[in-house]
């Protein structure tokens, strides 16, 4: 068992979460869906004084077809481009009304959130001039490792390897020929108070990410793995255990840097062997014992480096 | 004009059926359409489309809100959505069921429309070997409503599925063979269950408010996701030690915990992912099929 997996077990007690709901059911998610899943929590811990724009995407495709909506907090569609712009504007916004005395003042959590693509890919300058400009607010970038609503294309996070519609499994292509862009690197390049990796299979873990993120005064940045059986190829039932094994075997890493300095907030013991993880998805059907030796490679050597660079800060 | 709407579930050709329907009716000499209504809804959702045959031009592009036919690919959407709204008196009601005509007019309560049945689930396995309905039952429907000839039909199969065309022409015969047919004079086309809207009953362009705001909260809740499921959790609430995990995991929020610290499902949301089954430590849900 891992370290801090054995210490929530002994402080953490998943029915002492609030039991409100603020992501309401009815929303048309496939069944096992990380990112619902993911959705529900983040608004659980930020609670009800919270506005959240949110690009399209699967996320806001399954909650808000009209005249319906699965939020319960103030909720506003964005373009793929600009959701980090639009939550600068509402931030601004909020802040001139308070300033002005027209609204009390009090904290309000203003979230933007978008997938893998739009998030590292479509809305990258976006969001990295929102984090320059210092707007106090969350990014969430939930991340299921392609374009999922549009069915299954790659995005810059899309495993190496991972088969998509675009980067096809076959005799020229071996699915995604690129390595998973580092997007809270370029988060943390940007020099803000909060950067932190999340999954939704540790959830101590993410409640209190969100919480010191929802702290931070200035830009924070969550960037959270949220398996999806549809686009990953696995039985729905399986969408928690798979998120653990891709910490377990060091393919995603649960850190926050914190004023810059790094460290880990999950540490694995006895790492699963990639093999397993990968094994366990269809996505990654095609690929040959090579294929899994250079990856198992590649995650090892990224581990340790992240275990130095953690230690020397 | 012929108006066909068919009802099934996400995955199952509902879409492909009413395309083939539409090209086989052009390859007749005719004028036809084909499209399905799009929704956000994923795997399992129940879905429609629509299919129009005329001998002139057709000039409407909307969805079919009166149809003259109504198909049904799958029996457990009947539980779903209303599925004979708007039906025209003298109608034609096609069900994918192994209930007889008499039978399923008496549950649903259905007069003034002609019903036809017959069970293509089992037709499908006997010779696709999956309950694959979608070529079974335009076999139905050309037996009660023949708006394409069955060999045209035949052909364009053939070209489209050369390596299963056989067995989906098998499965087609056998059920326009097989489908028993019943005219009910008397009585009205009821509605079924009214708490789920029909793409035709939302608010059009005209009626929606300005950019598309929605003044309720949460509002998703009018819409029963339970209607998904084919697997159900089962609770054994005497091992349960209450510790929330099940409750925790379930990405629709369908688990509730009662004044007693109980954990229970609510049904009409639980898609049956297996989620709660699966991470609960101490074996207290198994998943059972869904019976209808
Ligand atoms: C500018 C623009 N390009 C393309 C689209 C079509 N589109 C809508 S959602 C989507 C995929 C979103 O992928 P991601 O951000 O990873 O979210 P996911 O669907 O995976 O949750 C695409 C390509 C769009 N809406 N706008
Ligand atoms: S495709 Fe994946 S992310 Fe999208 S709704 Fe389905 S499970 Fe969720
Ligand atoms: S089967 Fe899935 S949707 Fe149903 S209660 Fe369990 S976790 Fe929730
Ligand atoms: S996970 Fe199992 S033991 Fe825990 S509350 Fe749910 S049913 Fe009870
Ligand atoms: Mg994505």
């Amino acid at each position: 068992m891992d370290m801090e997996q054995s210490r929530q077990k002994r402080s953490f007690a998943p029915r002492a979460l609030p039991h409100e709901e603020y992501f309401a059911p009815g929303h048309r998610g496939c069944q096992g869906c990380g990112p619902a899943l993911a959705f529900r929590h983040i608004l659980k811990a930020l609670g009800p004084n919270t506005v959240v724009a949110e690009a399209t995407g699967c996320g806001e495709i399954i909650s808000s077809p009209y005249p319906q909506s699965s939020w319960r907090v103030p909720w506003i569609h964005t373009a793929f481009e600009n959701t980090a712009a639009t939550a600068a504007g509402i931030e601004v916004a909020y802040k001139v009304l308070m300033r002005k005395g027209r609204i009390p003042e009090e904290r309000i959590n203003v979230v933007a959130m978008a997938g893998d693509g739009g998030t590292g890919d479509i809305g990258l300058q976006a969001l990295s001039g929102a984090l320059e400009r210092g707007h106090d607010f969350i990014y969430v970038c939930y991340d299921n490792e392609a374009y999922m609503n549009t069915g299954m294309q790659r995005s810059g996070l899309t495993p190496f390897g991972a088969f998509t519609t675009t980067s096809p499994a076959g005799k020229v292509s071996k699915g995604q020929s690129t390595w998973k862009k580092d997007v809270p690197a370029i988060a943390a390049a940007h020099h803000i108070p909060y950067v932190a990796t999340a999954c939704i299979s540790y959830m101590s873990d993410l409640y209190r990410k969100i919480l010191r993120a929802a702290e931070a005064r200035g830009p924070a940045y969550l960037h959270v793995l949220a398996p999806c059986p549809t686009g990953w190829r696995y039985p729905s039932e399986k969408t928690i255990e798979i998120g653990r094994m891709a910490v377990r075997s060091g393919v995603f890493n649960l850190y926050e840097i914190v004023d810059g300095k790094k460290r880990l907030t999950v540490k694995v013991r006895e790492r699963l062997p990639v093999s397993e993880y990968i094994k366990a998805q269809g996505r990654f059907r095609h690929l040959t014992d090579e294929d899994i030796a250079y990856i198992q490679r590649r995650v090892y050597e990224e581990y340790e480096a992240l275990l130095a660079e953690a230690a020397q800060i | 004009m012929i108006e066909v709407r068919m009802h099934g579930r996400g995955g199952q050709g509902v879409v492909a059926s009413a395309e083939m329907l539409a090209v086989s009716a052009i390859r007749d000499g005719k004028y036809a359409q084909a499209f399905p209504s799009f929704g956000p809804e994923r795997r399992g959702a129940p879905v429609v489309a629509f299919c129009r045959v005329d001998d002139h031009t057709i000039i409407t592009r909307e969805p079919i809100s009166v149809p003259d036919v109504v198909v049904v690919l799958d029996p457990t959407v009947l539980r779903a959505v209303q599925a004979t709204a708007g039906l025209k008196p003298g109608g034609k009601l096609v069900v994918n069921t192994c209930l007889r005509p008499e039978e399923l007019a008496r549950d649903l309560g259905v007069g003034g429309c002609t019903v036809a049945t017959v069970d293509a689930n089992r037709i499908a396995l006997q010779f696709i070997g999956q309950a694959i309905t979608n070529t079974a039952m335009l076999g139905a429907l050309l037996k009660v409503e023949p708006v394409a000839s069955l060999e045209v039909l035949y052909g364009l199969l053939r070209e489209r599925f050369p390596a299963v065309a056989d067995m989906n022409i098998q499965a087609l015969q056998a059920a326009y063979d097989e489908t028993s047919v019943a005219e009910f004079v008397m009585g009205d086309i009821v509605m079924g269950d009214k708490r789920k809207k029909l793409v035709t009953d939302l608010p059009t362009w005209r009626t929606i408010d300005h950019a598309c705001i929605v003044f309720e909260p949460g509002s998703s809740v009018q819409y029963y996701t339970g209607d998904w499921r084919s697997m159900r959790p089962d609770w054994n609430s005497e091992k349960c030690v209450k510790c929330g995990k099940c409750w925790m995991y379930c990405p629709e929020a369908a688990i509730n915990v009662d004044e007693h610290r109980d954990y229970k499902v609510d049904y009409d949301y639980c898609k049956g992912c297996g989620i709660c089954a699966e991470e609960c430590p101490y074996g207290v849900i198994v998943m059972v099929e869904e019976c209808e």
